[in-house]
């Protein structure tokens, strides 16, 4: 359904470049990254906010040359203020859902029912988190195939992002839509991701599907020699008061059966490959994905 | 969706209207800028000589046309609301749609001007040098502020949209602003037939290649602003 290859874009002081993914129609694919990593950048792109420098977008077999009928299949949410402040939300969702084939003025007053939103107050009266609420509604009632959504969920209330993620896991359901999800919030992609993207300086550190990744790595915590016998499989170690920490490749050599061992959640993943040494930095790529 | 509705006479209409009820919004920029210009009028119109024998005011109602052409040319911007850069609709269909809100933007001011001098002249309340200088005016600037203001002054050098114009864009806006407060200064009182030609000689000489210079680039202009990454580009 989304093709990246080569991809590339250059924006004055920032370089992000040589993105490769697919992804399948009905997952959802987190992307992860520090600030400044190009997230918003990638999106963007997605989004047909920007034009690449190189490189090839294939969404759903079209390409941005039919920038209209593209942008019929997206849906995105960004932060900021996306529509006109003075105008009410119902206003807003009106004048600019007449430019949506399936956009669905009652499945969208449903949604700001649902979201709590009123309809006839003014967008630039919003609280962060609502007008994120706004825009994710709005871009949900057009019924998009592409759904953006760069860091949604970092101004939503624990009780909205239970209904967030509700309603990305149903969205996906029917297998023909999909979601991309920047985020800095690791849980979210624990719940709810199958494909891990991982930028780093404008660069794909890695990608592939969240178990294939997790598999190729394991967290050994003990005594800092035998975590340094593994040598080259380590990707960062840290040293803590009682002995050592580290993210480690998952393969070779058995462990040693003092080393305790388990699977990384995505945080502890994220977390050594941001800090990992650069001796034993990974090289940009994909990891297997299905 | 209706084809062709995003760049319709009738939603750019619309649209260039709803931008005068949205002057109340507090937006970052407008209020100031419009401040200063009207400051500066009204400061203007209390130390002119000429204009304080008439009341502190003077004539002023017989600027209206102009400050009218002043307060839309600061309010209406080049670049389209992000939404409109997310819909789905073409980079040409955002041409056009730019393209004849500049035709909104010149054609609004100036018909407004036409009644309101033509009234005037017809009461006679104005004679025809200040018909014809206002008008002069408001055409002059309408153009140069649809084709060139994204905010204000401030920042303009930086903004990429402006292509070759980049490092004159700011100057160019002010001296919109400055053409707009001495005309509606002058065209407040009574112009003679010397008066009258001196200043429209002066408009041709100074101000013609201006807008000749801009005009030629503006469909570059206008193709940058049609682009979100270019519309919004500065700095660099």
């Amino acid at each position: 359904m989304l093709k990246l290859e080569n991809v590339s874009k250059y924006l004055g002081s920032f370089y992000l470049r040589d993105i490769f993914l697919e992804l399948p129609d009905g997952y959802i694919l987190g992307i992860i990254g520090e600030n400044g990593a190009g997230k918003t950048t990638l999106l963007r792109l997605l989004a047909g906010l920007y034009t690449k420098d190189e490189g090839i977008i294939d969404i759903d077999h079209m390409s941005y040359e039919e920038e209209a009928a593209v942008k019929q299949k997206i849906g995105a949410v960004f932060h900021g203020d996306l529509f006109d402040i003075r105008d009410t939300l119902r206003c807003n969702a009106r004048r600019y859902g007449q430019f949506y084939c399936d956009y669905e003025d009652r499945l969208m007053e449903s949604y700001m029912t649902d979201f709590r939103l009123n309809a006839r107050k003014r967008y630039g009266q919003l609280s962060k988190g609502e007008k994120l609420k706004f825009a994710f509604a709005f871009a949900l009632s057009h019924k998009p195939k592409l759904l953006l959504l760069d860091e949604p969920a970092a101004n939503f209330d624990r009780d909205f992002r239970e209904i967030f993620q509700d309603i990305l896991r149903k969205y996906t359901e029917n297998g023909e839509n999909s979601v991309i999800l920047s985020t800095h919030m690791t849980s979210d992609i624990d719940r709810a991701a199958d494909y891990l993207l991982y930028l780093e300086n404008g660069r794909q550190v890695m990608y592939g599907d969240i178990e294939s990744i997790r598999g190729n790595y394991r967290m050994a915590a003990g005594e800092e020699y035998k975590i340094r016998l593994l040598k080259d499989r380590v990707v960062h170690l840290e040293k803590g008061e009682f002995g050592a920490k580290a993210l480690v490749r998952n393969f070779g050599r058995p462990y040693d059966p003092m080393l305790k061992v388990w699977e990384p959640s995505i945080e502890e993943l994220m977390y050594h490959m941001a800090k990992r040494e650069s001796g034993g930095g990974m090289k940009a790529g994909r990891d297997s994905g299905r | 969706m209706e084809n062709g509705y995003m760049e319709s006479y009738r939603r750019v209409i619309r649209d260039y209207f709803q931008e005068f009820i949205r002057v109340f919004s507090m937006e970052r920029g407008r209020f100031p800028a419009l401040f200063l210009v009207l400051g500066t009028i009204f400061m203007g119109d209390i130390w002119l000589e000429r204009i304080r024998m008439g009341g502190i005011f003077g004539n002023w109602i017989n600027g209206i046309p102009i400050l009218f052409a002043l307060v839309s040319g600061a309010l209406h911007r080049v670049s389209l609301p992000f939404m409109m850069y997310l819909v789905p609709c073409s980079r040409e269909q955002r041409e056009r749609y730019i393209q004849r809100m500049l035709a909104v933007k010149v054609t609004v001011p100036m018909g407004f001007g036409l009644v309101c001098d033509g009234l005037a002249a017809w009461a006679g309340a104005i004679s025809r040098y200040v018909f014809v200088l206002q008008m002069a005016s408001i055409f002059f600037l309408s153009c140069m502020c649809g084709m060139l203001n994204e905010g204000g002054m401030v920042g303009a050098e930086k903004r990429k949209a402006y292509g070759e114009l980049q490092p004159f864009a700011a100057p160019l806006l002010a001296a919109c602003n400055l053409v707009g407060v001495a005309m509606f200064v002058i065209c407040m009182g009574s112009v003679s037939r010397v008066e009258f030609w001196i200043v429209i000689s002066a408009m041709m000489l100074f101000l013609l290649p201006m807008l000749v210079v801009v005009g030629k680039r503006w469909k570059e202009i206008r193709r940058n602003f049609a682009l979100y990454e270019t519309a919004v580009r500065t700095g660099e």
